[in-house]
């Protein structure tokens, strides 16, 4: 792997948490850990925007210019996001044990939409940055796991948590490629992150009543 | 009057060998007597247990017919069977270094398929780590079958035959990553071997000589550390004192953990069958039991070694070597070798 010498500033930004009211707001007992499951609930939605500097992140027809001044221009963006919580004064009343592919060049993949959350008051959010130990030993999976996604090693068979792409006059590698690819779950290698985030006051699941957080996060 | 009797009687034979076809049916079929399994006698409970993938028998067929099919390679001409062969407990006899498409050669000896169900990782440097993602290996890989998974999945969903048999595994005609996999893993995951002349001398069903004897004896004493029953091996990575090929330059392990200690050390094979799986070793160096043997006793005088495990073996004399390879052919297993359920038949 070649070195490259370009600090490159992603900043991951901007949630709007999106309670919708759901009709069928019941809940009951379900399964044998003695967890509430709800049905009903709401629907909560993340939506990811990516910002270079201050910007919106464009994929190909910017130049960007780091802080040693080379120029860059960005090609490709994707990293996995799972094991999303939320945390309320109680601790974790929500988590969702699902992965998703966010993928710059896929609107649809930027909005991650969770179901049945269950009405409370929520203080934080939190979330897996790469994909935990237990799902990179798992064998074969589909859905946003499924190895076709393109975000799996298989000489040293693993997920790829994270790869950002691109082109710079600067780098030395050939066609002048910038190629940074993130993974790793062994131990001295845990490349996954946990992120948590505190939300700007409470955010309020209620059943009917529709609530925007604006979340800013820099990395 | 002799006449007709003779014609009677070939006819009658020859209405008895149809009879008897019709009843030994299709080679091909699989009933659930045929994918019934357990941990043979001996072993440990198994590291992959199909959880999360039932074995059946449309699963099997499946996975054997997608194991025997070169659609799998971009160019259609390459198999899993091509580099596995039944015969060579599916390892590829005589080939140095594996032969991909093109005739474009690998960088690595190809190893039997065998027990894999007690494995927990894969390859001759460890670098995969569960049996059913291990396929992707060989499917895209440049120099084995180069195919991408997308083309794949389309040639699959196009096929006459595929379809049916997807929908016979899982209810529907749906063709994923996770149901190719799943299914090569229900076929490869069976090719188990515990039926050497070695374990029915273990199970009293049979003897040794005196020879194989000696050879298990000398076995245990010098080669145990690192190839111990009932795998002969420990699962472990070793190095076991050959020279690395200049060419190759295979750093082995330190490839997938970076950690200069595991440079040129090796998965240690099982040697089940190893009388079959030849040529040897990770680059295929060598072609006979004797060279091996040959080597391991040379490192007696091999002063750079580490591994007390490899200064424990001294010098073999020639008998000893003799009664070592008696010994090494007791773990041949000729009902796994020409297992019927394994070979698909045109
Ligand atoms: C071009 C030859 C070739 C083809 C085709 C091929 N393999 Fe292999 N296979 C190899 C080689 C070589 C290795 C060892 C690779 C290494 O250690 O780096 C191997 C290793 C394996 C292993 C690991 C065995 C162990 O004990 O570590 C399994 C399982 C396997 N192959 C299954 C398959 C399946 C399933 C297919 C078809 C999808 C397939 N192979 C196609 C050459 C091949
Ligand atoms: C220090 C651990 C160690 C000891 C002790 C050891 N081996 Fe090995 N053996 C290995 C390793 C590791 C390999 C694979 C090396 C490679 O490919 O680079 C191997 C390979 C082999 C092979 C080739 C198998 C194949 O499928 O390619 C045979 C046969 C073998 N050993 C027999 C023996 C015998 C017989 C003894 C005792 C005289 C012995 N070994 C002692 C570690 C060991």
């Amino acid at each position: 792997m070649t070195k490259v010498c370009i600090p490159l500033f992603i900043c991951l930004s901007c949630f709007f948490v999106f309670a919708k009211a759901s009709p069928l707001a019941t809940s009951r007992k379900g399964n044998n850990t003695g967890a509430t499951v709800h049905r009903g609930g709401s629907e909560l939605q993340l939506h990811f925007r990516h910002t270079v500097k201050d910007s919106t992140l464009q994929l190909n027809n910017v130049t960007y210019t780091n802080a040693l001044g080379q120029p860059y221009i960005l090609t490709k963006f994707k990293y996995y996001i799972g094991r999303i919580y939320l945390k309320s004064a109680h601790g974790r009343d929500y988590q969702s044990e699902e992965y998703f592919l966010i993928d710059e060049e896929e609107e649809g993949s930027k909005v991650i939409r969770l179901q049945h959350v269950p009405p409370g008051e929520y203080t934080a959010i939190g979330f897996l940055l790469g994909v935990d130990s237990l799902h990179n030993c798992s064998g074969a999976q589909s859905g946003a796991l499924d190895p076709l996604n393109g975000m799996f090693w298989n000489w040293n068979t693993g997920y790829i948590f994270m790869k950002l792409e691109g082109r710079s006059p600067a780098s030395p590698a050939p066609a002048h490629l910038l190629e940074y690819h993130i993974g790793g779950y062994a131990h001295g290698y845990r490349h996954m992150r946990e992120v948590q985030l505190s939300l700007p006051g409470l955010l309020q699941i209620q059943p009917g009543a529709p609530a925007v957080v604006h979340q800013q996060r820099s990395r | 009057m002799k006449n007709s009797r003779a014609l009677l009687a070939n006819l009658l034979l020859w209405a008895a060998g149809l009879l008897l076809m019709s009843l030994a049916g299709d080679p091909n079929t699989i009933t659930s007597k045929h994918v019934a399994w357990k941990t043979p006698k001996g072993f440990p409970p198994p590291v992959y247990r199909f959880k999360d993938n039932p074995v059946s028998p449309a699963g099997f067929v499946l996975g054997r017919a997608l194991f025997y099919d070169p659609l799998l390679s971009r160019d259609s001409t390459i198999s899993c069977a091509t580099c596995h062969q039944a015969f060579a407990a599916f390892a590829h006899i005589d080939h140095r270094l594996s032969h991909g498409i093109e005739g474009r050669i690998g960088t690595r000896n190809v190893p039997p398929l065998q027990n894999l169900l007690w494995s927990n990782h894969f390859m001759w440097d460890g670098g995969v780590n569960h049996l059913e993602v291990q396929p992707l290996n060989p499917l895209t890989h440049p120099d084995e079958m180069n195919e991408t998974l997308p083309r794949l999945l389309a040639k699959l969903q196009q096929s006459p035959r595929y379809p049916a048999l997807f929908a016979a595994a899982y209810g529907d005609t749906a063709i994923r990553t996770e149901r190719v996999l799943k299914a090569l893993a229900q076929f490869t995951g069976l090719l188990i071997s515990a039926n050497a002349k070695y374990d029915q001398y273990l199970r009293h069903e049979t003897t040794l000589s005196e020879q194989e004897l000696k050879g298990l004896r000398l076995f245990e004493q010098k080669c145990s550390s690192c190839h111990p029953a009932p795998f002969f091996t420990t699962r472990g990575f070793a190095n076991n004192g050959l020279p690395p090929d200049s060419l190759l330059q295979d750093i082995g392990r330190q490839k997938i953990t970076g950690r200069p200690e595991d440079r040129y050390q090796f998965s240690i094979p099982s040697l089940r069958n190893v009388e079959v799986t030849y040529p040897y070793m990770h680059d295929g160096r060598m072609d006979k039991l004797w060279q091996v043997l040959g080597h391991y006793s040379r490192l007696a005088t091999d002063t750079t070694l580490t591994d007390a495990r490899l200064r424990a073996i001294g010098p073999l004399s020639a008998n000893e070597q003799v009664d070592l390879v008696a010994f090494l052919r007791t773990l041949t297993d000729r009902t796994f070798l020409y297992d019927r359920r394994f070979i698909m038949y045109p």
